[in-house]
């Protein structure tokens, strides 16, 4: 009898969706979906508010990566506007940009992921926690909470807020840094950079291939020959010289051998590459890279994706880390396992990034706001999120009334690679009418890998619990697991 | 001298969620002490285990269920409770006493005051009941910290 499993809710990632697995009479694994079940709506409820408000009200969206909304806001207000923001300004923007991509990516890799890759996949989910890495690896506690605390500061020391600071408005920023400020953060980076490269150390220790000659693997090779290892494109934005760029640049299409297939793709035009498709089974939207179609132009974004598109990062320690990892693979490195390989080589990059940014002169200029009225009836705004390419487009009246809003979101852009992600795990793991631990958590580390927001993505509210459902050809649930 | 952390926590957009962050707030105007620190935050993370290991004595302040709304209780957190539960974003007191201690080899004496809740729906006010016990809560907090009404008046 064909049977489904279901997972739901999913735990330790942001939102709320569950997962599917549809088995075929012999048991076997004939396909699986990403649910994301929650919906809030922001690009409704902006309409009829001025679009002054965009960057604070969007930011709202989220209490993890509230700044990418916000960069994305104000960007698309800039535009509005119709001003060039003065330098100092995009200097600060870029600075707390980073300090979110550090805190994010903290909290993905040391208190999310940490505890499947520290303990294993197959730990008793009891132990699987935060609390089992603390016991098990303390100084990578330590170094977490150290690295969440830093990107926190820049956020906090630049903006006045950790979360939802009001910073960052239409045309520019609303007050300048001081040098008290600068000083402080600039003090603190020789330690995280020595933090995240112990961190670095580790992971790739942890994948090199240990036992007998014959017998040496790494001991995450099942997942990473599994974890969403697939043929797709790659999109993001680069600099006009090739290197990581989170705040700014042009779109860049990479596919799975490498080569690039579109270049210097102006992002206020991403309706003429990027398209959305909706399935009845979810709230959160199926992008596709237009020119190929649907589903064929799935594509992904976030730190994976960065690594892949660029030519450099541009700072000299990451750089050095890029060309290790490009070592995984002569084309582009295809496993969604090394998205957290790809986090803490970011993390490496932002930390010197920050310092190159903060030690410019300019920084402390107190001319960070250009004053004007709405010029245009149109802007978009695009920059890089912790967790991949963040597009807001808005349209107003001559008023600077809000008519209309479109966001696609990070996440989002991931959808069909996580729902092929989750079937390829749940093809290697899943087998029979039998719910394992070991397997339930893989189906959901998959998705773990990609660091969705979901409260982001689908603009819903809530934390992501996970549950497994097993449903027999004729929809009946014939077992379940559910944590929360 | 001991040095004492209070952490108001809870959601403003969430009703009587937000009461330990309105309580904080409110003791931040009225406790001046270079020996006090006053911390407000939407909820409780691993970083504040490196906070509160430099502590002496830590309040946390939130919102509760219960039976009667308005209703205070206060209590001593119990350093040694083990937690055994799936961390998303965030960490009840207990959990956040546990990572100092395994991490930074010091917890502080620790005690959380609540307050029942009426109601944790989409509002950026407090229900009746919690917003009249809101000056008690305040109080509960000062008799921990020992924090004399004359040093207020001064």
């Amino acid at each position: 009898m064909a049977k489904t499993i279901t997972i739901d809710p999913l735990t330790r990632i942001e939102g709320h969706g569950k997962i599917t697995i549809h088995l075929n009479d012999n048991g076997i694994v004939d396909n699986a979906f990403f649910h994301v079940t929650q919906f809030r709506g922001f690009e409704k409820l902006c309409e009829g508010r001025p679009f002054r408000e965009m960057p604070s009200l969007m930011a709202r969206i989220c209490g993890i990566c509230p700044v990418a909304h916000l960069i994305a806001g104000a960007k698309a207000c800039d535009q509005i506007l119709a001003v060039q923001i003065p330098r100092t300004a995009t200097l600060l923007r870029r600075a707390i940009n980073l300090g979110q991509i550090i805190q994010s990516h903290a909290l993905s890799f040391f208190y999310l992921s940490a505890p499947d890759l520290v303990l294993g996949m197959d730990t008793d989910p009891a132990d699987r926690n935060i609390f089992g890495v603390l016991k098990e690896n303390p100084q990578m506690a330590r170094d977490g909470i150290r690295l969440r605390q830093f990107g926190q500061s820049i956020i906090e020391m630049l903006a006045g807020e950790r979360v939802h600071p009001a910073w960052i408005i239409a045309g520019g920023m609303s007050e300048p840094c001081t040098q008290e400020k600068r000083d402080a953060i600039l003090s603190q980076i020789p330690e995280m950079q020595k933090i995240v490269q112990r961190n670095l150390d580790w992971f790739k220790s942890s994948l090199i291939q240990t036992g007998q000659s014959s017998l040496r693997v790494s001991k995450f090779r099942d997942e990473i020959r599994t974890f969403a290892n697939l043929q797709s494109l790659f999109l993001g934005l680069v600099n006009d010289t090739g290197e990581l760029d989170f705040y700014d640049g042009k779109i860049r299409v990479v596919d799975s051998s490498g080569k690039i297939i579109a270049d210097k793709l102006e992002p206020s035009n991403y309706s003429e590459f990027i398209a959305e498709k909706i399935e009845p089974w979810s709230y959160l939207k199926f992008p596709y890279y237009k020119p190929r179609g649907y589903p064929e132009g799935i594509y992904r974004v976030g730190p994976l994706a960065r690594l892949n598109i660029i030519d450099r990062c541009g700072t000299p320690q990451a750089d050095l880390e890029l060309t290790e990892f490009r070592g995984l693979s002569r084309g582009s490195v295809l496993s969604s396992f090394y998205y957290h390989y790809a986090r803490l080589i970011e993390i490496l990059f932002a930390i010197e990034k920050v310092e190159q940014l903060l030690s410019e002169p300019a920084i402390l200029d107190t001319h960070v706001k250009a004053i004007a009225g709405p010029n245009n009836l149109e802007g978009v705004g695009v920059a890089e999120a912790p967790r991949g390419t963040l597009f807001h487009h808005y349209q107003v009246n001559n008023e600077g009334i809000m008519q209309w809003a479109n966001l696609i979101i990070a996440t989002g852009n991931n959808n069909l690679a996580m729902n092929k992600g989750i079937l390829q795990v749940a093809k290697q793991f899943v087998k029979g009418d039998k719910i394992e631990e070991g397997m339930l958590n893989r189906v959901e580390a998959v998705i773990r890998a990609f660091d969705p927001c979901l409260s982001c993505s689908t603009h819903a509210v809530g934390k992501m619990p996970l549950q497994i459902e097993l449903i027999n050809n004729d929809g009946e649930v014939v077992n379940s697991l559910r944590r929360s | 001298m001991s040095r004492t952390i209070i952490i108001g926590y809870g959601n403003p957009l969430r009703g009587d969620d937000a009461v330990g962050y309105y309580a904080a707030q409110k003791l931040s105007e009225l406790v001046k002490s270079e020996d006090i620190t006053i911390h407000t935050c939407h909820q409780l993370t691993p970083e504040l285990a490196a906070d509160i290991s430099r502590y002496d004595k830590a309040v946390f302040i939130d919102a509760s269920i219960g039976d009667t709304p308005g209703t205070i209780t206060t209590a001593q957190i119990d350093p040694t409770h083990i937690p055994n539960r799936t961390f998303s974003h965030q960490l009840d007191p207990e959990s956040v006493l546990t990572c100092s201690q395994a991490l930074y080899d010091r917890v502080p004496v620790a005690y959380l005051v609540t307050i029942d809740a009426d109601s944790f729906g989409y509002l950026e006010d407090l229900s009746g009941p919690v917003k009249a016990g809101l000056s008690g809560l305040v109080d509960a907090v000062l008799e921990i910290i020992k924090y004399k009404k004359t040093e207020l008046m001064s």
